[in-house]
């Protein structure tokens, strides 16, 4: 059973994004966990391939694979995250071609020139260093005492320092090392989403 | 998926785009497909520009860095998003460390945790602020104990040279007098240096106004006169062209653009193969104009495309295009 009206028209609807949360998680709920997770996967994928816009692209493929979904009725024959990997595959190679770049390199082989205009730039930048700072300190304000405690810890100090306070962490907290580096990214991850979202609504009232 | 398989060197290779082509495919794949992979992946590549951000990167692997991560815009982000965590870890340190110190005459029974993050910072802060005290302390004790010798010896003498005092006072203020008249002397001597300043400033100011007076650029040398260009209409297949000085090194453009609800842009200078030879940083236009320079080195007697794009937070959006032929 097809969907009606063209490819371009299809709109991801509350009922297909459900059946797209289901299908990811696989009969275990995890509350939007896994799409997320499997969307920011998406995003490192897009941006390690020097995508200008990675977000836009792990949103295009997540919206194929519930059009797909909506369309089949369910995807048994392979695993969702495999199936995710061959949709974002296509989409990169379209993106390619729209971008008409002849390979993986020439997005790479970027000159950047010295403009003798660097005042505007450097403005711009300072303006938005500023912001950053002050969304950070939000988003930090705005986590639990304990994440922030192990996130400073975790992240204090040069490299010799640093693995010393984790192996101390770990000892205090009861858990391995990778657990604690586990538990750190995921608040590190979160972190980040918090500031740039922060970053880009301050952006929009600017 | 087996660790074997790769490791934190293979995992910087991949993220620095150095990794042999059959396993970049594999990892791409595994990015996405494996769990531990793409946790362990996630923390390499935060490990790779914290150390970034505190300066451990050296030699080629820096060289690697900049020239393959530092590209898009959302890999900056994330750099600067790990030095807003290195500054913050920094700073809460130390405040830290001042409410320790702040409440270390009020200890409380119990045992403190020794290995909370507070505690390890200010034990050891503590003790370098108590290293300083006695330091300071031996040196006071030092002091006095050689101003009480000293006066112990004029005592033993058996009278206050008065005399000797007296000239003492007056040698001490023909002194003052005469670093006085110094100090008089350097103040007028700065003032008189200031005013010649602002005499040459006002000078060199009429001189910069005067339109003869200005120099012409050397014909070839520095930034060419500015190419003023418009956006692509359809249809018509010339392009404004213009002759490159052999010698010229900087390209200056003035792009008329098209009404938008954008008010940051980026440019892109690309052949007519579409592949891109430079993009801009974000800049911001003046009025509907914006002025972009790039080095002149990138031209050649061919068709080029300046390609503008709308920027917004999480979106860049194609707007014009303005092509332009560059000829001998």
């Amino acid at each position: 059973m097809h969907g009606a009206g063209s490819k371009k028209d299809w709109v991801l609807t509350p009922t297909a994004f459900d059946q797209l949360l289901s299908w990811l998680d696989q009969g275990n709920a995890s509350g939007g966990e896994k799409y997320l997770e499997m969307r920011r996967r998406l995003v490192a994928y897009f941006s390690r391939k020097n995508c200008p816009t990675p977000d836009d692209l792990a949103d295009e493929t997540l919206n194929r694979l519930a059009r797909r979904l909506e369309e089949e009725g369910a995807i048994d024959t392979i695993e969702p995250g495999h199936y995710c990997y061959v949709v974002a595959r296509f989409v990169l190679l379209e993106f390619f071609r729209k971008t008409k770049s002849q390979s993986l390199e020439d997005l790479t082989l970027l000159a950047r020139a010295d403009t003798l205009d660097r005042a505007s730039s450097e403005s711009i930048e300072r303006e938005e260093q500023e912001r950053r700072w002050q969304c950070f300190q939000q988003c930090m304000a705005n986590i639990s005492s304990e994440s922030r405690e192990l996130i400073i810890s975790y992240y204090y100090g040069d490299q010799g320092a640093k693995i010393k306070n984790r192996r101390l962490l770990a000892a205090k907290l009861g858990i391995t090392i990778n657990a604690l580096s586990i538990r750190a990214w995921r608040i590190r991850n979160k972190l980040e989403a918090c500031v740039k979202r922060c970053v880009g609504q301050s952006e929009m009232f600017s | 998926m087996r660790e074997e398989t790769y490791n934190n060197e293979t995992l910087r290779q991949y993220l620095l785009g150095s990794l042999p082509a059959e396993k970049v495919e594999l990892f791409d794949e595994l990015s996405i497909t494996d769990d531990e992979f793409a946790n362990s992946l996630a923390a390499a590549e935060n490990d790779l520009v914290d150390s970034y951000v505190r300066g451990e990167l050296t030699g080629s692997a820096l060289a690697n860095f900049r020239s393959s991560y530092l590209i898009t815009a959302d890999k900056r982000e994330r750099v600067c998003f790990a030095q807003s965590l290195r500054d913050f870890c920094e700073r809460s340190a130390a405040a830290e460390v001042d409410n320790s110190l702040a409440q270390s005459a009020t200890v409380t029974s119990g045992e403190p945790d020794k290995f909370s993050p507070g505690n390890i910072f200010s034990r050891l802060r503590l003790m370098q602020w108590g290293i300083a005290a006695a330091m300071v302390v031996l040196l006071a004790v030092a002091w006095l104990a050689y101003y009480n010798l000293r006066i112990g010896r004029q005592n033993s003498d058996g009278r206050v040279d008065t005399e000797a005092k007296k000239e003492t006072n007056a040698d001490k203020g023909s002194e003052v007098a005469a670093v006085k008249e110094q100090v008089a002397t350097t103040q007028g001597e700065r003032e008189r240096l200031e005013q010649e300043a602002n005499k040459q400033k006002q000078e060199l100011t009429k001189v910069e106004q005067t339109p003869k007076n200005r120099k012409p650029t050397p014909s070839g040398q520095g930034v060419i006169a500015a190419l003023v260009l418009s956006p692509q209409v359809r249809g018509i297949g010339q392009f404004p062209t213009f002759s490159l000085p052999a010698k010229a090194e900087v390209v200056v453009v003035q792009l008329q653009l098209e009404p938008s609800d954008y008010s940051t842009y980026s440019v892109e200078l690309l052949k007519e193969s579409s592949q891109v030879l430079w993009r801009s940083n974000k800049i911001k236009a003046s009025g509907r104009t914006l002025k972009i320079t790039f080095p002149a080195r990138l031209l050649a007697p061919e068709v080029f495309v300046l390609q503008v794009y709308g920027v917004a937070p999480g979106k860049s959006e194609a707007l014009g295009a303005y092509p332009f032929k560059v000829v001998e």
